[in-house]
């Protein structure tokens, strides 16, 4: 297994190592606001695995996917703010 | 205890009673069973249309579209009212055909509608696929959300000293002046039947078919809807049949959500979702409206109409039983003409003249 | 994607599901297992970098060698007739067959809302665990956990062995409780040297009973708490708030198919069957109890599914000792939820999905009345989070799902053949 995968948050490359969800990817990497809600205020994780549908994102084009049920892969694109 | 009238069912058409009749100065009581919760207004799709299937159905549409103009002014944002019009789509010169045959006949009695070209519909709506032929533009519709409305009726009622109860109804006695609940007996001067599909429990000579119908949410898109979108073919197939059929309508809500129908089918008396209707009408959304495609559904429901048979609600006097007033049978058109049947009730009980002639709908006709 | 026909499906691949699989598929069954999250063990047997070891490596290479089917990633969507699903993995929908169905869903946190809840840096005490888990990297960060119920000790004594700076547990039940249920848990085997072991994990933190979090402060991520403890009021400030009010079952995929309900959980007989032919239940979905007993009920589901109702009867002496340690679970925890209804003012949105606030909904009679009325629970999540919410905050009976329980594009469901022949 390589030692770390390389990937993007809105058009930023950054590492991790295999096996990391996109979710703690992208908190480790500062992100605070993974959608804004329907008020216009920023969300993020809240339960960690798959429930409450806070910390969904746009991952390869496709809208809506929990990030925390996603394990990075090499070249993924995430986008935040949906 | 006593009441001028008995309004049995708080959906949509109970409450436009409720309110016209507290309007009118009368002590008005409301009973609906506690776990109903009005079932097909909650379900349905808050189309406010003008309709010319028959000469009585436009009556009652166009004269229920100006009552909910009137109406719209003082409606919570959260009713969220939009005049978008509907356009009905022509995919052939057959259509087309249609589409200018309903374009006269509306004109002809007032009704402002507008013929679009192939050109002029890419303009209105860019997400709809190329090559349709056309569509009929009638700017007067509108879309509500319904539940809101309902409630707010009925608060409205409520304020002008109307009681409301949450009471499964057991009988309406012949009499007609008193029916029996769980443990009370009322009394009332009146009773108004709007008890949709279970209007038949109740008055068993009312002839009420439940059909059943599914309806798909999708989450906010970015895909534009500007009207809301009816398939001409809609006319051809779903109307006037009995078979099941699906056609395709598309809903654009103020929250950026499209609601996506339609499907109609008689005899199936189960409420669950049947996902091979839902493909049907998946399929047929996403070959008119193509970006409708990428929207995630978040929720899918069903809901049953009250249909009768020959697609004319029954309002008014029920024959047989003295004082006991029907306003039910509206089938998919019980959002609209709430607000129409609650002004021919009312003028029913107080013996005034309507504004449209009330005949075409009266319960008489069973036993004609 | 191909037709799939199993002879038993099992949904949920945690404790529960992968003893459920390992029993039934040990006589001789074919055993289908799916499962939401990219990888087995449920939430209790998370592990971190996807590494699984223990009884969870135990169970999964039992299952390799009986030829088990495993769908990770896998989630049921909608019930479909004639005893199929229809399952999402990908973004893509197919239908499975299945003779007999075994739902193993498990449980989830439950969320009380306060003011601040919905800032960024505020999880559910196991949510924080679960990021942790998955590579979220906290250490030298000050965090406090709080809520309620046992999780809180294994999460703080994780957070803290992950680099973290636990700087204090606020347990909302008060001490004679904690201890009563602390007794109760030793009479069971094992209990007692796990409860020795995290006691030497979480030494040095503050473990404070009667205290809760009443609001969350920061402007865009959380900067500090406000806690009252034993009546006293303070504010810590910190990186990371982990808050939990223990568990409930998922109910989603029983609700589904129909199963019969109640108020904790889904109604399972000795055998595990519920109310719906062919359909059985096992672990959290039924009770939240713990993992001994969710090991317990899949394998008498697994067992009594493949038809071995003798052996499945054979464990009911060991199971029915297991109830007691979830009674007393649930009278020591969240068992005063009066002062948490106090917490949310009207502008704290109660459902994330659609920011409904707590003004606007407290007025209605019913969830499905509020619903109707403010587009509570109207949002992706359904009501996972707000239902159960509104369960603690004014006792309505939960939310009703409609299908699919996760969102599907539209054109999947264009493309659907419901037909599986």
């Amino acid at each position: 297994m390589a030692e770390t995968v390389t990937f993007k948050i809105d058009g930023t490359e950054h590492e991790t190592s295999p096996g990391t969800t996109v979710a703690a990817a992208m908190l480790n990497a500062g992100v605070t606001a993974f959608r804004t809600s329907v008020t216009g205020e920023p969300r993020a994780p809240l339960c960690g695995m798959g429930i409450c549908f806070e910390c969904r994102v746009k991952i390869d084009g496709t809208e809506n996917v929990r990030s925390c049920l996603e394990p990075v892969r090499e070249g993924m694109e995430s986008e935040t703010g949906g | 205890m006593t009441y001028d009238a008995l309004i049995i069912g708080a959906g949509i058409v109970g409450a436009a009673c409720a309110d016209r009749l507290t309007s009118e100065g009368l002590s008005v009581c409301v009973i609906d069973g506690p776990n109903t919760f009005a079932p097909a207004t909650a379900a349905g799709m808050g189309h406010i249309v003008v309709m010319d299937d028959s000469e009585a159905q436009f009556a009652l549409t166009a004269f229920s579209q100006k009552l909910w103009d009137e109406l719209a002014e003082g409606l919570p944002s959260e009713a969220e009212f939009e005049n978008c019009g509907t356009l009905w789509i022509a995919a052939d010169e057959e259509e087309m055909a249609e589409a200018k045959r309903k374009r006269a006949c509306y004109s002809e009695r007032g009704v402002t509608a507008e013929i679009l070209d192939e050109r002029a519909l890419r303009k209105a709506e860019p997400g709809l696929r190329e090559g349709l032929a056309g569509a009929l533009l009638v700017p007067g519709d509108s879309v509500v959300y319904q539940p809101v409305v309902s409630k707010f009726l009925l608060d409205r009622a409520v304020s002008r000293g109307a009681a409301f109860y949450d009471y499964e109804l057991m009988e309406v006695t012949r009499g007609g002046t008193s029916l029996n609940t769980f443990g009370d007996r009322w009394a009332a001067g009146v009773v108004v039947l709007a008890a949709g599909c279970g209007s038949g429990r109740a008055v068993p000579e009312l002839k009420i078919r439940p059909r059943k119908g599914h309806l798909v949410i999708t989450g906010r898109t970015d895909a534009t809807v500007n009207h809301q979108l009816v398939e001409l073919g809609y006319l051809k197939s779903a109307h006037g049949t009995d078979e099941d059929s699906v056609a395709f309508n598309i809903q654009p809500r103020k929250t950026g959500q499209l609601l996506i129908g339609s499907s109609r089918q008689y005899g199936a008396e189960d409420s669950s979702v049947d996902f091979g209707i839902v493909a049907k009408m998946m399929a047929r959304a996403v070959e008119y409206f193509p970006s409708a495609a990428s929207a995630h559904a978040t929720r899918i429901w069903t809901g049953f109409r009250p249909a009768t048979p020959d697609g004319l609600p029954y309002i008014g006097k029920v024959p047989g039983y003295e004082n006991v007033y029907a306003a039910t049978g509206h089938e998919g058109l019980g959002i609209t003409t709430s607000l129409g049947t609650a002004a021919l009730i009312g003028d029913e009980i107080l013996g005034r003249d309507s504004a449209i002639p009330q005949e075409p709908y009266s319960p008489a006709r069973l036993h004609g | 994607m191909a037709k799939k026909r199993t002879e038993i499906l099992v949904i949920g691949g945690g404790p529960a599901g992968l003893a459920a699989a390992k029993a039934a598929s040990s006589h001789g069954k074919k055993v289908t297992v799916i499962d939401e999250n990219p990888d087995f063990g449920g939430q209790i047997w998370r592990a971190e970098k996807r590494v699984l070891s223990g009884k969870a490596k135990e169970l999964l290479d039992s299952l390799e060698k009986n030829g088990v089917e495993m769908l990770a990633s896998c989630t049921c969507v909608a019930a479909l007739p004639d005893k199929r699903i229809l399952a999402l993995s990908n973004g893509r929908t197919f239908p499975i067959a299945y003779d007999k169905a075994i739902i193993a869903t498990g449980a989830r946190e439950r969320f009380i809302p306060f003011p601040g809840w919905t800032l960024p840096g505020v999880y559910g005490a196991g949510g924080l665990q679960a990021l942790v888990k998955g590579g979220f990297d906290v250490s030298g960060k000050r965090i406090v956990v709080a809520g309620t119920g046992p999780l809180l000790l294994a999460v703080a004594a994780y957070l803290k062995k992950k680099g973290g700076n636990v700087l204090m547990i606020a347990e909302q039940a008060p001490f004679h409780k904690i201890l009563g249920f602390g007794m109760s848990a030793l009479r069971i085997r094992g209990k007692l040297a796990e409860a020795w072991q995290l006691r030497k994990e979480i030494r040095g933190i503050p473990y404070r009973t009667s205290s809760i979090v009443t609001e969350a402060h920061g402007e865009y991520s959380l900067t500090e708490v406000s806690i009252r403890s034993s009546g006293q009021d303070s504010r810590i400030g910190c990186d990371l708030l982990g808050v939990g009010w223990h568990l409930v079952p998922d109910l989603e995929v029983p609700d589904l198919f129909g199963c019969g309900l109640s108020a904790r959980g889904v109604n399972a007989d000795r055998y595990m069957r519920t109310s719906v032919d062919e359909v059985y239940s096992a672990g959290e979905t039924n009770l939240v109890g713990g993992v001994e007993r969710a090991l317990i009920e899949g394998e008498i589901a697994g067992l009594s599914a493949a038809g071995k109702r003798k052996l499945a009867r054979s464990l009911h002496a060991k199971w029915d000792r297991l109830l007691g340690f979830s009674d007393r679970m649930h009278e020591t925890f969240l068992s005063e939820p009066s002062e948490l209804r106090k917490l949310a003012t009207d502008d704290t949105i109660v459902c994330r999905c659609e920011d409904v606030p707590f003004g606007r909904i407290k007025y209605f009679e019913c969830f499905n009345k509020a619903k109707l009325q403010t587009r509570l629970g109207m949002g992706s999540c359904q009501g996972r989070v707000c239902g159960a919410a509104c369960e603690a905050l004014f006792e309505w009976d939960r939310n009703s799902v409609r299908p699919p329980i996760v969102p599907v594009r539209v054109s999947e469901l264009a493309n659907l053949k419901t037909e599986n022949d």
